[in-house]
């Protein structure tokens, strides 16, 4: 393997050139990096960037896309970006191998991942997956949820063959290659699917019994929490803003995103962010009760070693009333 | 004792500047106070490699055997045809671009698409690993027989022998130190090869544990699997220069006279 | 041994594009006797010699085996030793002398059996394991001698075969070349730049031109064997052969600035 050193590498070359994101002059600047390639997900960030919502509380956030869904979190930890957009799972886990991260607010305070599957893979329903094999992702809590949700039918990962298939969801599920796949998103790959003519079924994963758990937060150091908080709080007053114009204006919020992200100008982020709008968070804090109880889950699918005390998971007086 | 010396002349050198680079290493690691989940220091590194070596062992099972699998594969295939395009001139003149230009695809695109259509079990890492090695295989046969002496395949033939005395007497054994040296490149990037493979899709093996490794942030595991890629690249090429070692008894001779 | 046949050649011509290299030989060999072709350096001899053992076909011209005319069928008819020793590197001394055999038509045991006589007979006997790259160059055209022999042919080419050696080794090669060629008498025709080794093998001599060649002289020897170096009659003979291969030259030199 070539590519995985290196791109550490350049990772490590990262830490040590950049100037550590530090506050700025007049307007305060934040670093921000998308769990990944921009699309409707980031609605609310891109439309109070383009629309001036962070210019007007003093803040100049620059938004970065990540090489990898896993390096925001170690950036956010090195302290050489501001803010991570990362997922609950993968920032309990974070915390749980001793990276200094908490999650301060709640871009999406549901899950979007699910298990997917198309109407020609003959699976109806959860107890259908035994003896099949299934694709996921993020082969790093994946297993685990998908555990969750074959208990629900009487089954459990023995009973199915588990494949990275390592973002190529889609064209897995397609190609029949894989009879189901954990981790697609209800709101894009399943858009995806259909635009390719396929009937989608989805189990929802908090249906079948995983604990409910915010898919993207807002991530940021120790060090940056302590420091920085009154940024960050402007920074989630400026999200809040964002998010009601995706809700008030969705047009001109779509064409914030379209505007600054030439590759989603697609009918797929057009579809998506119409299936997108109403899944973005009321409340931006964080909820600690949600988040222990989702740490004991992972403890107990035995993804985590080690459980953090839940108030260094979560910081929850950033977020506006 | 002499032959200690020589080992000592043979592994001094690359065993020190290896020492160096480790150390040196390690104490960038702690004097920029670089974290576990960017760089991790080689001493974690070792720490991880045994503590996780229940975790490794299988996987390394997995990928050890798709890359011999893969490289014999293409060892086989690449013997094969860099002889039958010695053997006929149209052949050689066809292929040959066809295969030149077949390298300038970048496997990572193809990986995919060879995992679509192979499935994510053994036969797609096989085929990436067997993929990459065949090229240099086929080219080194090629090279290899037509770099026989001609004045030496003159001789057999004025002499009357049969063309598959000549080849067998003449071509193949000019060929090998050329193959020898293909299969050499071929047993580096093999592993290259099978780990690509398995990244984009896989149950096992060590790019899968890497993937896993990488996307629950456990820097160290994904560096204690490339530790182990490694030293199967290394044991491969070992092995091919034991084979060769036996093989090409001549090449000594020189030396010894 | 096959029969050591007559060797006659006629108007032998041959021509690479533009670059005639054989002008019309004509030349006899009789049946077992060594007759050597003087000439200077790269006057067109190996040529001569690959159209003999059947590696090519001549423009013009007859090669003709007691009387008969031969095309491609002189292949594999001529023990053919070059000035290269053109050895295997990947064969140790006894396999390489073994090759000779093999092409005899003799058994892979058979052949090693031979080998292992041959060597002896050139010298070699403690050599058998040994390759080429550990040899010197006058012990592997000793080998080389000992894959001809054991090729069994009745026609033995022997193209400068001696050149590459020093002077003293040489005159040994000499002396073993005209025992194992008393024993069965091949009819023998050896490619030569030096007058003196012309004159200490052959039964007759003929010298050539340069480039494009043809034999521009013939002289009978009729000296007794052995002989020796410093010998006053093979002194006088040499003296002859090279004002011969002189005048060659400069013939050619004058037709050159001619054309």
């Amino acid at each position: 393997m070539i590519t995985r050193p290196l791109a550490m590498l350049a990772l490590a070359a990262a830490c040590l050139l950049l100037p550590g994101a530090a506050a700025g002059g007049e307007a305060a600047r934040l670093t921000l990096m998308l769990d990944w390639y921009p699309n409707p997900n980031h609605a609310p960030i891109v439309a109070a960037a383009e629309r001036g919502d962070f210019a007007a509380l003093g803040l100049d956030v620059v938004i970065q896309a990540p090489a990898d869904p896993s390096d925001p979190l170690k950036l956010a930890a090195a302290g050489k970006v501001d803010v991570a957009v990362s997922y609950q799972p993968l920032t309990t886990i974070a915390r749980s191998e001793g990276l200094p991260v908490a999650a301060f607010g709640v871009l999406i305070d549901q899950p979007l991942g699910s298990v997917m599957t198309t109407g020609r893979s003959g699976v109806r329903t959860v107890a259908d997956l035994a003896g099949k094999r299934v694709g996921y992702s993020v082969p790093g809590f994946e297993e685990a949820l998908l555990g969750a949700v074959l208990r629900s039918a009487g089954l459990d990962l023995s009973d199915v063959t588990l494949t990275n298939v390592n973002f190529n969801l889609t064209p897995a599920l397609l190609s029949g290659q894989v009879a189901a796949v954990v981790g697609a998103y209800k709101n894009y790959e399943k858009i995806a699917l259909e635009l390719e003519g396929a009937t989608v079924i989805v189990f929802d994963l908090v249906e079948h019994g995983v604990p409910p758990y915010d898919e993207l937060v807002f991530v940021a150091s120790d060090a940056t929490l302590a420091a920085r908080g009154e940024a960050l709080r402007a920074f989630l007053a400026g999200v809040a803003k964002g998010m009601a114009r995706v809700r008030d204006t969705p047009d001109d919020a779509l064409a914030a995103l379209q505007a600054r992200y030439a590759d989603t100008r697609t009918e797929l982020t057009r579809r998506a962010f119409a299936s997108t709008r109403p899944l973005f968070a009321a409340r931006l804090a964080p909820d600690p009760a949600r988040w222990a109880r989702f740490q004991r889950f992972l403890a107990e699918r035995k993804v985590i070693a080690r459980t953090s005390p839940v108030e260094r998971l979560v910081r929850t007086d950033l977020a506006p009333r | 004792m002499r032959s200690l010396a020589a080992a000592a002349r043979r592994w001094g050198a690359p065993l020190v500047l290896l020492a160096a680079l480790v150390g040196l290493w390690e104490a960038a690691v702690h004097l920029l106070a670089l974290p576990h989940y960017i760089l991790p220091a080689p001493s974690r590194i070792a720490r991880t490699l045994v503590t996780d070596l229940p975790l490794l062992a299988p996987h390394a099972r997995v990928t050890a055997v798709e890359v011999v699998v893969g490289f014999a594969v293409a060892l086989v295939a690449g013997l094969a045809l860099g002889f039958l395009m010695f053997r006929s001139a149209v052949l050689g003149r066809a292929l040959e671009p066809i295969l030149v230009a077949s390298q300038t695809i970048p496997v990572f695109a193809v990986a995919p698409l060879l995992v679509l259509w192979l499935g994510y079990g053994l036969a797609s890492k096989v085929a990436m690993a067997a993929l990459i090695v065949f090229f240099p295989m086929t080219v080194a046969t090629l090279d290899g027989l037509r770099s026989a002496d001609p004045d030496l395949v003159d001789w057999f033939r004025m002499a009357g022998a049969r063309p598959a005395m000549v080849l067998l007497a003449v071509q193949v054994p000019a060929a090998l130190p050329q193959v020898f040296t293909g299969m050499r490149i071929g047993a580096t990037v093999s592993v290259i090869g099978a780990v690509i493979g398995e990244w984009v899709g896989a149950d096992a093996g060590l790019g899968y544990l890497m993937a896993r490794a990488n996307a629950q942030l456990r820097v160290d595991l994904v560096f204690a699997a490339l530790v182990v890629l490694s030293v199967f690249g290394v044991a491969l090429v070992a092995a091919v220069r034991a084979l060769e070692w036996a093989l090409t008894p001549w090449r000594r001779a020189r030396a010894a006279s | 041994m096959a029969h050591a046949p007559a060797l006659a050649v006629r108007g032998l011509a041959k021509r690479f594009g533009s670059l005639p290299v054989l002008a019309g030989v004509d030349l006899d060999v009789p049946a077992g006797s060594i007759v050597a072709l003087l000439g200077p350096s790269g006057c067109g001899k190996t040529t001569l010699f690959h159209l003999l053992a059947g590696l090519y076909a001549p423009d013009a011209g007859t090669i003709a085996l007691d009387g008969t005319a031969a095309g491609a069928a002189l292949r594999g008819l001529a023990a053919y030793q070059p000035q290269k020793d053109l050895l295997l590197p990947w064969r140790t001394a006894l396999a390489n002398a073994a090759v000779g055999a093999r092409l005899a038509g003799r058994s892979r045991r058979e052949a090693e059996r031979l080998a292992a006589e041959a060597l002896a007979r050139v010298g070699l006997a403690s050599f058998e394991r040994a390759y080429p790259a550990a040899l010197s160059g006058g012990m592997r055209q000793r080998v080389a001698l000992a894959r001809a022999l054991l090729m069994e042919r009745g026609l033995l080419l022997l193209d400068e075969p001696f050149a590459a050696v020093d002077a003293l080794t040489r005159l040994d090669l000499h002396a073993l070349l005209l025992d194992l060629w008393a024993e069965r008498r091949p009819t023998t025709l050896v490619v030569t730049h030096d007058p003196e080794e012309a004159a200490l093998l052959a039964d007759r001599i003929a010298v050539l031109s340069a480039r494009p060649a043809r034999v521009v002289a013939e002289l009978e020897v009729d000296l007794p064997r052995p002989r020796r170096v410093g010998d006053p009659m093979l002194a006088r003979l040499e003296g002859r052969l090279v004002a011969l291969v002189r005048q060659a030259r400069d013939a050619c030199a004058t037709e050159a600035r001619r054309a």
